[in-house]
C-alpha cells in the first residue's frame, strides 16, 4: 500500500484528492501549507507527493526545491497539481525537478489513471 | 612775388609777346590793310586774351609788344622822334583798350560765363565799345605823327577801319581763349561754343562788309574821276564851238567891212546856232584924230547921237576922255538889248583892255579875266583882232595902222558851264572852274554844287591847295589864251557813311546768319546735353530703383527703414530738398507727415498735418489719384492753398507729388519740395517719382500682408496647440479607458479564477458521487447528477474562454514560444477529437501538402492547438456524416491549415458574424450541440492577436464549411506587455 503526501491548501480540494486516492487503496498524507508539506515529506518519507503550486506561505517551485534539497526527497516522485493553462509555470516546475503535473480542475475520472501513468513515468 | 611765380610772370609775359608779334606779323603779310589801319587786327585780341586771364600782370607784357610792335611797322619815311612819339601814344591805346574792355567783362561776370546767345552779345558790346580808345588814339596818333593834316573822310574811315580790325581780332581770339580756359579748369560745357562761333561770325561779316564797302567805294571814285574826265571833255568841246563861232565872225570880217545889217544876218545866224554865246560885238578901231568924223558919220548912219564914252570906276558912262585911240563898240548882236553899249570904249575898262593888249599883240584871240558888262552880268569875252588883208598873214607885224578893230563875243561862262555840266549832276560833285592863267592869282570863274538851290557866289579866290587834297578830279582847259582848270570833287561821297545795297545786306545777312548758326547749333548742343544727362539720370534712377526694390524683399528691414531709405534715396536722385510722405487718417480727410527727409542735413523729422479744409484743391488732384509736378508751385493752383502757410516760409519753389496707393485706395502721397530757382520737372524725373510712389505703395502693402501672415500664422499655431492639446487629452482618455478596461478584463479574468474554484470542487465531488464509489445510486439519482456534472462542465468551459479573451483583451494572455513540426501537432489534435468523431461516425482524413509534411514551426503551440481543437470539434460537432479534413500547406514564410467537414454549413448572412461572441450558428441542432458560443470570438482572438496570423471562413449551407488559418513559421516574441 502506497502513501501520498497531499499538500494542498483548499479543504475541498484536499477532501476531494484524498477520497479519491483513498478509494483507490492509496494511504494519505495531509499538509496544508507550504512548510508543513515539506516537514512532512522528510518525516514521514511518502512514497510520492502530490503538491498544489498555489499555496499561502510558499510558492510551489520553492517547496519542490526544499523537498528536493533533502536525502529523502531527492527520489521521491512528486506530482504537481497546477492551475490552468499556465504553461510558463508548468516548465518552469519540470525544470525545478518534478516528475509531472495534473491540471486543475480534477477529474476524478480521469486523475487516477493520471497519478498511476506519472509514477510509472518516473520509476 | 615768390621766384616760381616771377618766373611763371615772365613766362606769361614772354609768351604774349611773342603771339602778340606772331600775330600781327601774320595779319600784316595779309595785306588787309586799309586807310592806314588793319581790317583783322589779331593782336587786340591778343592782348585782351591775356589780360583776362593775368588781369594787370599782363599789361606789361602788352604795352612792351604794342610799343615794339609799332615801332617796328613804323613807315621809314618819319622822323625817329615821331617814330618814337606815335608808337608810345599807340601802346598807351592798345593797353588801355585791352584793360578796360577786361575790366567791363569781368565786371559783368567774374568767372566769365558765357552760357546763352545774350551773353555773347553782351561779350560783343562791351568789345564793341572798348575798341572805340585804340581806334581813336590810333587815329589821333596817325593824323597828327606820321601823315600831315589829312582830310576829314579819310579820318573817319580810318577810325572805322581800326575799330573793325581790333574788334574782329578780339572776337576771333577772345572767345578761343576763353574757352580754353573753361576747359582747362574743367567746364566742358556745350554753351561754351557759343561765343566762339559767335565771335568768329561776327568778325568775318564785318571784315567781309567792311572790304565790299570799301570796293564799293573805289569803284564810286573811279567812277566820279572818268566822269569828270567826260565832263572836262564836254566843257572844252562847247569852248572849242564857241571858238569856231567866233573864228566864222572873224573870217566875215576878214575883207570886208559889213554895214550893221550885214552883221545883224551874220552874227545871228551864229547865235541861234550857238545859244550859249552871249553877244557879238565889232569894236573899230579909231584914232583920237578919227574920233569926231567917226562919231559923226555913226550918228549920221543911223545912230544918232552916237557919243565914244567911257566906263567909270563907279560904273556911270562918261564922254571918252581924250586918248590916242579908241575901240568903241560899234556893232553887237543881239542889239535890241544892247543899245548902252553902242560907243563904250572898250579901253576904258582895265580887263578888257589887258586882253586887248595881248590880242592886238599877238594877233591871235584872247579872252578876257570875268567882267561886268555893261548891260549886267559877268561874262568873259574873247577878242579877237582883225587887220587889213596885207597883213593878215603877218600878224607879227604889228601896226597900229594895220588894224581895222575887234570881234569879240562875251560868254556868259556861268550860264555855259552850266549848260554843259548840267548832264553830269548825277555825280554828286562840287565843281569849280578857276582861270589859273596866272597862277599866283586864280580867280574863280564858275562854282556848283550838284543839288543844291543855292548858287555859291562866284569870284571868291579859292584855296586851290585844299581843293587838290583827297579826291578830286582836274581837267585843263587852255581857251583863247587863258589857262582853266574845271576841279571837281565828290560831294558826300567819301564820308564813308553813304548807304549801300551791298554792305547793309552783307552785315544784316552774315550777323543774321551767325545768330541763327549759333542758336541752332546752342539748341542741339544743348539738346544733346539734355539728352546724355537724361541718360545719366535715368541709369543711376535705374539702379536706385533697382536696390531700392532689393532692400524691400529684405524681410529684416522693418518698413519705417525701407521708407526712410526710399525718401532719402529719392531726395539725393532727383535733387530735392526735402522729400516726405504724408499718410491719410481714417477720416480721409487730413494728411500727417509720418517723415520727412531734409536732403541738406540729411534728417528725419516728423508730424505736420494738412487739412482738407485748408486744401481742397490739393486734396481733390488726389483724389483722382495721379501725381502731378508743380514747376512753379506758388502759383500752382493745386498747392497755392498752402504757399502762404507753408511753401514760402521754407522757400518751396517746385513741387512733386505722387500718390501712395493700398490696396487699390488713395493712402496717402510723397511730395518732392525744391528749393531754390524754380525747376522744370523732367519727364524721366516724374516716371521716376512715379516708380517711387509704387514702391512705396508696395513696401506699405508688403508689410500689410507679411503681418497679416504672421497673425494668421500664430493663429494657425495656436489652433495647433489646442488640437494637440486635445489630443493629449484623448489620448490620456483612451489611455485611461484602457487602463479601465484591463481592469476590467483582470477583474474578470480573476473573477474567473475564483468562480472556477469552487467549480472544480462542484464537478469534482459530483464525479466521484457519479461514480458511486461513495455509495449507490438509484438511476434517477444518476440521471440528475450526470446533469449537475455536464452543467457544471459547460460553466467551467464558459469560464475558461472568458478568462482567455479577458487575458487576451487586456494583453495580459502569455505566448510561450516552441518549436515543433507540424504534423506532430496534427496529429495530437486528431487524436484528441477522435472519441467524438468515432462516436458520430465520421471519417477522417489528413491531408499534409509539400512541405508542410517536415515543416518546422516556431510558435504558441499550445495556443494553436486550442484554435486546431476548436476548429476540428466544431467540424465535428455540426457535421451528422462525411469526412473531416485537415489540409496543411507551407508557404514562403507562414504555413496554412484548413479543416473542412461535409456538415449542415453555414449561411451566408450568418457567415459575416461567425467570429462574433455568443453568435452561435440558428440552426435547428442548436439545442443538440454544446458550445460556450466564444469558440471562434476566441479562435480568431488567438490567431490574429496572439499568433499573428489570419483566419477566415466559407460555406455553402447544407454542403459543408470550410475554415482555414495562416500562422507566421516563426513568431517574433512579442514584447511583455505588463
Amino acid at each position: 500500500m502506497q502513501t501520498a503526501l497531499v499538500i494542498e491548501d483548499n479543504e475541498n480540494n484536499m477532501e476531494l484528492i484524498t477520497f479519491i486516492l483513498e478509494a483507490h487503496g492509496y494511504t494519505t498524507l495531509r499538509a496544508m501549507t507550504g512548510s508543513e508539506g515539506v516537514v512532512m515529506a522528510q518525516s514521514a518519507a511518502p512514497d510520492f507527493v502530490l503538491l498544489d503550486i498555489q499555496l499561502p506561505d510558499m510558492d510551489g517551485a520553492e517547496v519542490l526545491q526544499a523537498i528536493r534539497a533533502t536525502d529523502i526527497g531527492r527520489g521521491m516522485p512528486i506530482i504537481a497539481v497546477t492551475s490552468y493553462a499556465m504553461s510558463g509555470d508548468r516548465d518552469r516546475l519540470l525544470a525545478a525537478g518534478c516528475s509531472g503535473y495534473i491540471e486543475k480542475p480534477i477529474d476524478p475520472l480521469l486523475i487516477i489513471n493520471q497519478v498511476q501513468g506519472i509514477l510509472e513515468r518516473s520509476r | 612775388m615768390s621766384a616760381p611765380s616771377i618766373q611763371r610772370w615772365l613766362a606769361e609775359s614772354i609768351a604774349v609777346v611773342l603771339a602778340y608779334w606772331l600775330t600781327g606779323h601774320a595779319v600784316m603779310q595779309l595785306q588787309t590793310g586799309m586807310a592806314g589801319a588793319n581790317l583783322l587786327w589779331l593782336p587786340a585780341g591778343v592782348a585782351l586774351s591775356a589780360t583776362l586771364m593775368r588781369g594787370a600782370a599782363a599789361l606789361p607784357a602788352i604795352a612792351l609788344a604794342t610799343l615794339s610792335f609799332n615801332l617796328y611797322i613804323s613807315p621809314a619815311s618819319a622822323s625817329a622822334l615821331q617814330a618814337v612819339a606815335t608808337a608810345i601814344i599807340m601802346a598807351a591805346g592798345s593797353s588801355t583798350q585791352a584793360w578796360a574792355t577786361a575790366w567791363l567783362l569781368l565786371r559783368r561776370s567774374p568767372k566769365l560765363q558765357i552760357a546763352s546767345v545774350a551773353d555773347a552779345l553782351i561779350f560783343i558790346l562791351c568789345a564793341a565799345l572798348g575798341c572805340t580808345i585804340a581806334a581813336t588814339v590810333g587815329t589821333l596818333a596817325l593824323n597828327q605823327g606820321m601823315f600831315s593834316a589829312g582830310n576829314p573822310g579819310l579820318t573817319w574811315l580810318t577810325w572805322l577801319t581800326w575799330w573793325v580790325g581790333d574788334l574782329s581780332g578780339m572776337l576771333i581770339v577772345a572767345p578761343v581763349a576763353i574757352v580754353v580756359q573753361h576747359w582747362r579748369r574743367g567746364r566742358r560745357e556745350w554753351s561754351l561754343l557759343s561765343l566762339p562761333i559767335i565771335g568768329l561770325g561776327c568778325s568775318f561779316t564785318l571784315v567781309t562788309a567792311f572790304i565790299v564797302k570799301h570796293i564799293d567805294h573805289d569803284a564810286r571814285v573811279n567812277e566820279f574821276m572818268s566822269s569828270g574826265v567826260a565832263m572836262g571833255q564836254a566843257l572844252q568841246r562847247t569852248l572849242e564851238i564857241s571858238y569856231r563861232d567866233l573864228a566864222a565872225l572873224h573870217a566875215f570880217f576878214y575883207n570886208i567891212t559889213p554895214n550893221r545889217d550885214e552883221f545883224h544876218h551874220f552874227s545871228a545866224g551864229l547865235l541861234a546856232r550857238n545859244g550859249l554865246i552871249r553877244s557879238f560885238n565889232w569894236a573899230p578901231y579909231v584914232t583920237h584924230a578919227q574920233r569926231a568924223r567917226f562919231e559923226t558919220d555913226t550918228g549920221q548912219a543911223g545912230q544918232n547921237p552916237y557919243r565914244i564914252y567911257d566906263l567909270q570906276e563907279d560904273g556911270s558912262h562918261a564922254p571918252a576922255s581924250g586918248s590916242a585911240e579908241y575901240l568903241p563898240v560899234l556893232m553887237t548882236e543881239p542889239a535890241s538889248a544892247n543899245q548902252k553899249v553902242f560907243g563904250f570904249n572898250l579901253l576904258s575898262d582895265p580887263t578888257r583892255r589887258d586882253a586887248l593888249a595881248l590880242s592886238r599883240f599877238t594877233a591871235e584871240p584872247r579872252a578876257s579875266g570875268l567882267v561886268d558888262l555893261v548891260r549886267g552880268g559877268k561874262a568873259v569875252i574873247v577878242y579877237w583882232p582883225v587887220y587889213r588883208s596885207e597883213f593878215a598873214h603877218a600878224p607879227g607885224a604889228h601896226d597900229v595902222d594895220a588894224l581895222r578893230g575887234y570881234v569879240s563875243m562875251a560868254l556868259e561862262i556861268g550860264r555855259l558851264a552850266d549848260e554843259t555840266l548840267r548832264p553830269f549832276e548825277a555825280r554828286k560833285a562840287e565843281t569849280w572852274l578857276v582861270d589859273v592863267t596866272r597862277p599866283d592869282a586864280p580867280a574863280l570863274l564858275y562854282h556848283h554844287i550838284d543839288g543844291a538851290e543855292a548858287r555859291p557866289e562866284p569870284g571868291a579866290i579859292p584855296d586851290m591847295e585844299q581843293l587838290r587834297q583827297g579826291i578830286y578830279q582836274e581837267t585843263g582847259h587852255s581857251f583863247a589864251g587863258r589857262e582853266w582848270v574845271l576841279i571837281s570833287r565828290p560831294h558826300g561821297l567819301d564820308t564813308g557813311l553813304s548807304t549801300n545795297g551791298q554792305f547793309v545786306g552783307i552785315l544784316i545777312g552774315g550777323l543774321g546768319f551767325t545768330f541763327m548758326l549759333a542758336l541752332y547749333m546752342i539748341g542741339r548742343q544743348r539738346s544733346e546735353h539734355e539728352l546724355k544727362a537724361r541718360d545719366d539720370r535715368l541709369m543711376s534712377q535705374n539702379a536706385v530703383l533697382t536696390q531700392l526694390a532689393r532692400s524691400s524683399l529684405t524681410p529684416e528691414i522693418t518698413l519705417e527703414r525701407q521708407l526712410e531709405e526710399l525718401i532719402a534715396t529719392s531726395a539725393g536722385t532727383l535733387k530735392a530738398e526735402r522729400v516726405s510722405i504724408w499718410m491719410l487718417d481714417e477720416s480721409r480727410r487730413k494728411l500727417s507727415c509720418s517723415m520727412m527727409f531734409t536732403h541738406s542735413t540729411g534728417e528725419i523729422t516728423r508730424g505736420l498735418t494738412l487739412d482738407i479744409e485748408n486744401a481742397p484743391n490739393y486734396f481733390a488732384t488726389l483724389y483722382e489719384g495721379r501725381g502731378f509736378a508743380a514747376d512753379n508751385a506758388q502759383t500752382d493752383a493745386r498747392t497755392q492753398e498752402f504757399a502762404d502757410s507753408y511753401l514760402k516760409p521754407l522757400g518751396i519753389t517746385s513741387m512733386m507729388d505722387v500718390p501712395l496707393r493700398v490696396g487699390g485706395k488713395l493712402a496717402g502721397v510723397i511730395c518732392h519740395e525744391h528749393v531754390g530757382p524754380a525747376r522744370k520737372w523732367a519727364a524721366d524725373e516724374q516716371n521716376f517719382a512715379a516708380s517711387i510712389g509704387d514702391l512705396a505703395s508696395l513696401m506699405i502693402e508688403g508689410d500689410k500682408r507679411n503681418t497679416a501672415e504672421k497673425a494668421l500664422q500664430e493663429a494657425y499655431q495656436a489652433l495647433e496647440l489646442k488640437v494637440q492639446a486635445r489630443t493629449e487629452e484623448l489620448r490620456t482618455a483612451n489611455e485611461r479607458l484602457r487602463q479601465l478596461d484591463q481592469l476590467k478584463s483582470m477583474f474578470i479574468a480573476s473573477m474567473s479564477h475564483e468562480l472556477r474554484t469552487p467549480l472544480n470542487s462542484i464537478i469534482g465531488f459530483t464525479g466521484v458521487v457519479l461514480q458511486g464509489i461513495s455509495g449507490p445510486l438509484s438511476d434517477k439519482q444518476q440521471d440528475h447528477l450526470g446533469r449537475v456534472y455536464g452543467s457544471a462542465k459547460h460553466l467551467l468551459a464558459l469560464i475558461t474562454d472568458v478568462i482567455d479573451i479577458s487575458k487576451i483583451e487586456a494583453g495580459y494572455a502569455d505566448v510561450y514560444i516552441e518549436t515543433f513540426p507540424l504534423n506532430q501537432l496534427i496529429e495530437e489534435a486528431v487524436a484528441v477529437i477522435q472519441p467524438q468523431r468515432l462516436e458520430k461516425g465520421l471519417g477522417m482524413e489528413v491531408q499534409m501538402s509539400g512541405l508542410s509534411e517536415t515543416v518546422v514551426l516556431s510558435t504558441d503551440r499550445k495556443r494553436l492547438l486550442q484554435c486546431l481543437l476548436n476548429l476540428l470539434s466544431n467540424a465535428v460537432k455540426y457535421s451528422e456524416q462525411g469526412t473531416v479534413r485537415v489540409r496543411c500547406q507551407a508557404e514562403a514564410e507562414r504555413v496554412m491549415i484548413e479543416v473542412s467537414d461535409e456538415g449542415i454549413g453555414i449561411a451566408p448572412e450568418a457567415l459575416a458574424k461567425l467570429f462574433q461572441p455568443f453568435e452561435r450558428i440558428d440552426t435547428h441542432l442548436r439545442i443538440k450541440t454544446p458550445g460556450t458560443g466564444l469558440g471562434l470570438y476566441l479562435t480568431r482572438k488567438i490567431v490574429t492577436d496572439l499568433l499573428h496570423g489570419d483566419i477566415s471562413a466559407e460555406s455553402e449551407a447544407g454542403r459543408g464549411s470550410t475554415f482555414r488559418l495562416w500562422v507566421p513559421l516563426v513568431l517574433e516574441a512579442p514584447p511583455r506587455n505588463t
